[in-house]
């Protein structure tokens, strides 16, 4: 199907010198171009979520490497390839710099997009004050460039873009364009499957500035002139008014809509000067009002509807299950004998004391219950073990490894997995692309392939047959029922091969025979795969099944920690925490 | 007989064209608690954000005290004096415990008086009145969502699995607030539970949803009930 398209794509733009009017083809080089930046906006923002001002300073630095090298180096085929390599590593290296400021561990998205905000109103100026080595407000213009015919151009420009449409579209099908999907989704729950999402900004950011680069080295190298504008925050702007008309997260939609808009507007500024402005402005407003997916969905619409396929149902196939060939959790049979050591450990939110000194040690094969009244600091105790920022003091070691600072991503590679409270996944993709993010880990996802199968360890693969899941694989995350996101979190934590597993009331919201099932799945973790499990929960009978260990908190403090026997029937837990409930006129559950 | 609080008649509703409730009919009368059960997925929050006015309905009516409500906007739905509490996060994180309890109530000279009588339940509401709603553990927010539906003094409660997280004496006591509050205001409640022994423990009358059909209902205590309940809800 991508290949149909490209190839019509590649014959109009073959053609398209020969049939349109020149001064259209010179307006669409320029379009080919933004739209090329557009593009990357598009993956940035419609995708990952990253709303980003500052492409325009990426595509400054291609269009001004061309400008610098041709006026004051020369010119020359050796000179072209200095400034093409000048202006990719340069913009890259800006690139990296920038994402480093705006995506450090726990930085706000609102932050980042201020500093993308910053950044073109920082290089404009630059170059506004580089005196004649920048041109300043004029710019520099009158170099020699190369000696290509417009005809060609359009083709280098052309091409250029469909091939870049069509990779970027490869690729955000792709398993690994999934993840970017998963990052603007949910990224807490993408640092817990162990995904640095740090680390994947910066290269994606990385990347788009190169492109970003590549197509102002172009834009300068034909237009002969280069100019602070190019490089600014109003052009910055602009890029994401063309991706939020065209359709964000669509990366047609944007394409099309910056090559529609740019050259109407070439067009009808200047019979309209102030007008078109206006009327830009007005369509934007409707757009965002009336169609807050861009324009593009009404052109697929139309265009399912002649083809004849109705609904938004998904139409890839569902991948394959399986298990994982090898024994999973293998590794850690001959680890040392402690999963998990914290001691005097402490949280405090300002003068509130939520843990206040808390030591224990649980080994591997053991299923570990946590009991408490509501505010004994059950979740508190979880979060602080599988992310080293939150404790206020005192030691978590996993697997022989200090925790110290690290973010989860980190925890996660000593062998921690933590499931959330309330079902903490992914909304827009579906049930097994969710699960492949959660491998992502494991097996690296392929950057322009989707895979058919879908590896998994024996034990979450029976979490989703046992709630039916397994036929539900391209069902959208939102569709389903309360218990069977918590299934699926449940499942997604099991695909990372923990070793330490920390569960947050698995299963709330499941029947009680799916309790039961999952009880066993539990235990046949623990003891056959040596899993060390810390499970909160307040069924009582629940724990007492499945538990070889508890332990009780109560006001921050560990208060019992013992045996099933001793601690489940103590007198003490009857009195802070069970209750006995009888059924109305007698019946019987 | 006066009008039910809640009356549903051959409900059909979903999600774009997929029916998750198929004709459901369904009645909650005033000072009577109505549990619905069932497993994972068959439409039992679909049937209350239904009656609430957040999906839109495909077929039948749903009317509330004798007046017709199909399709009103959920605000209106919650003006006739109906409160709801979702599965989900559903409290203002960032406003105080006071804050959250107080924003629906038209009225707050009976702030204290029912604070006094919900505190019966959740003791260590009155005392963490300032704190952050965000900042009360998963159990605690379930208890400051529920108080907060009962302190709108609702006549009908709309009630979506709120033991989820909640410590066992809590959930005893809540049953015991649940009850009283039925029989002392005449509230209706219409329940939904995978804890089958707390249904059971506070519900008069009971519906069994299955794939979006009510395929078992009865009244709670009459013979057979737990035996044919119970063979609903197995696998």
């Amino acid at each position: 199907m991508l290949g149909i398209w490209a190839i019509v794509a590649l014959v109009l733009v073959a053609v398209g010198p020969w049939v349109l009017p020149t001064y259209m083809v010179n307006g669409l080089i320029r379009a080919f171009l933004y739209a090329a930046v557009a593009l990357t906006v598009d993956l940035l923002w419609g995708y990952t979520g990253i709303l980003t001002f500052g492409q325009s300073a990426f595509f400054g630095i291609g269009a001004y490497a061309v400008g610098l090298m041709f006026t004051h180096v020369g010119f020359g085929p050796g000179y072209a390839t200095m400034a093409f390599i000048g202006a990719v590593v340069g913009a890259m290296l800006v690139a990296a710099i920038v994402g480093w400021l705006a995506f450090y561990h726990g930085a706000s998205p609102l932050y980042g997009s201020v500093v993308t905000l910053v950044l073109p109103i920082v290089v404009s100026q630059i170059l506004y004050s580089g005196g004649n080595f920048t041109g300043s407000s004029s710019g520099l213009s009158g170099f020699e460039s190369f000696d290509i015919s417009i005809e060609t151009w359009f083709w280098i420009a052309g091409t250029f873009l469909v091939l870049l449409t069509a990779l970027a579209w490869l690729f955000v099908h792709s398993d690994a364009g999934k993840v970017l999907v998963a990052i603007r989704e949910n990224e807490q729950r993408c640092e817990y499957v162990g995904i640095d999402v740090s680390r994947v900004k910066i290269l994606l950011m990385v990347v788009c500035a190169g492109v970003a680069a590549v197509a102002g080295y172009m834009f300068a190298g034909v237009q002969m002139v280069v100019a602070p504008e190019y490089a600014g925050f109003v052009f910055g702007t602009e890029l994401l008014i063309w991706v939020a008309l065209g359709g964000r997260g669509s990366l047609i939609g944007p394409v099309l809509g910056t090559l529609v808009l740019d050259v109407s507007t070439s067009y009808l500024s200047g019979n309209l000067p102030f007008v078109w402005k206006l009327i830009i402005g007005v369509a934007f407003v409707v757009v965002i009002v009336a169609l807050p997916q861009g324009l593009m969905p009404l052109i697929t619409g139309f265009v399912r509807r002649l083809m004849g396929r109705g609904g938004a149902a998904r139409s890839e196939p569902a991948p394959m299950l399986a298990a994982v060939e090898e024994e999973p959790f293998a590794g850690l049979q001959g680890a040392g004998s402690q999963a998990l050591a914290l001691a005097g450990v402490r949280k405090n939110f300002g003068s509130l004391v939520v843990l206040d000194g808390i030591d224990f040690v649980a080994g591997r094969g053991e299923l570990l219950s946590l009991v408490g009244p509501n505010g004994a600091g059950k979740t508190t105790l979880m979060r602080c073990i599988a992310d080293g920022g939150e404790r206020s003091g005192g030691s978590v070691r996993v697997n022989d490894h200090d925790i110290e600072r690290l973010p989860p991503y980190a925890c996660v590679g000593f062998g921690v997995g933590r499931k959330f409270q309330n079902a903490n996944v992914f909304d827009s993709l579906s049930v097994a692309e969710a699960l492949r993010i959660a491998r992502s880990r494991l097996e690296r996802p392929s950057l322009l392939r989707r895979a058919d199968t879908l590896l998994l360890p024996e034990a979450a693969l029976q979490v989703i047959r046992a709630t039916g899941l397994d036929r539900d694989l391209q069902r959208e995350v939102r569709h389903l029922s309360h218990g069977e996101k918590q299934a699926l979190e449940l499942a997604m934590v099991l695909a990372l091969e923990p070793s330490v597993l920390l569960l947050d009331e698995p299963t709330a919201g499941l029947t009680k025979s799916e309790r039961t099932l999952i009880g066993g799945i539990l235990v046949d973790l623990a003891r056959n795969h040596r899993l060390c499990i810390l499970l909160v929960e307040h069924d009582l009978d629940f724990v007492r099944e499945i538990s070889s260990r508890v332990i009780v908190m109560h006001q921050g403090r560990i208060v019992l920690d013992g045996t099933v026997e001793a601690v489940v029937d103590s007198e003490l837990v009857r009195t802070i925490y069970a209750g006995g409930m009888t059924p109305r006129s007698g019946a019987v559950a | 007989m006066s009008a039910a609080a809640l009356e549903v008649t051959a409900l059909s509703s979903g999600y774009g064209e997929a029916l998750v409730l198929r004709d459901v009919d369904l009645s909650v009368q005033p000072g009577e608690i109505f549990a619905l059960l069932g497993k994972n997925g068959m439409g039992k929050s679909t049937l209350l954000k239904t009656v609430m006015g957040f999906i839109a309905i495909q077929k039948g009516s749903v009317r509330l005290f004798g007046v017709d409500r199909t399709g009103q906007a959920p605000h209106r739905i919650a003006r006739s004096a109906v409160a709801y509490t979702p599965q989900e996060q559903a409290l203002f994180q960032d406003l105080s415990v006071r804050d959250n309890l107080e924003l629906g109530l038209r009225d707050r000279s009976h702030f204290d008086e029912d604070l006094g009588r919900i505190a019966q339940a959740f003791p260590f509401l009155p005392t963490r009145l300032a704190q952050r709603a965000g900042t009360l553990s998963g159990g605690e927010q379930k208890m400051l969502l529920v108080a907060r539906a009962l302190m709108a003094r609702p006549k009908l409660m709309l009630i979506d699995e709120i033991t989820e997280g909640m410590q066992p004496s809590v959930i005893e006591r809540l049953a015991g607030v649940l009850r009283a509050e039925c029989d002392r205001a005449g509230t209706a409640m219409l329940l939904i539970e995978q804890n089958v022994q707390f249904a059971l423990a506070v519900g008069d009358r009971y519906a069994v949803l299955k794939r979006g059909e009510i395929v078992d209902r009865g009244v709670v205590g009459a013979a057979g009930t737990a035996v044919s309940i119970a063979e609903h809800l197995a696998v």
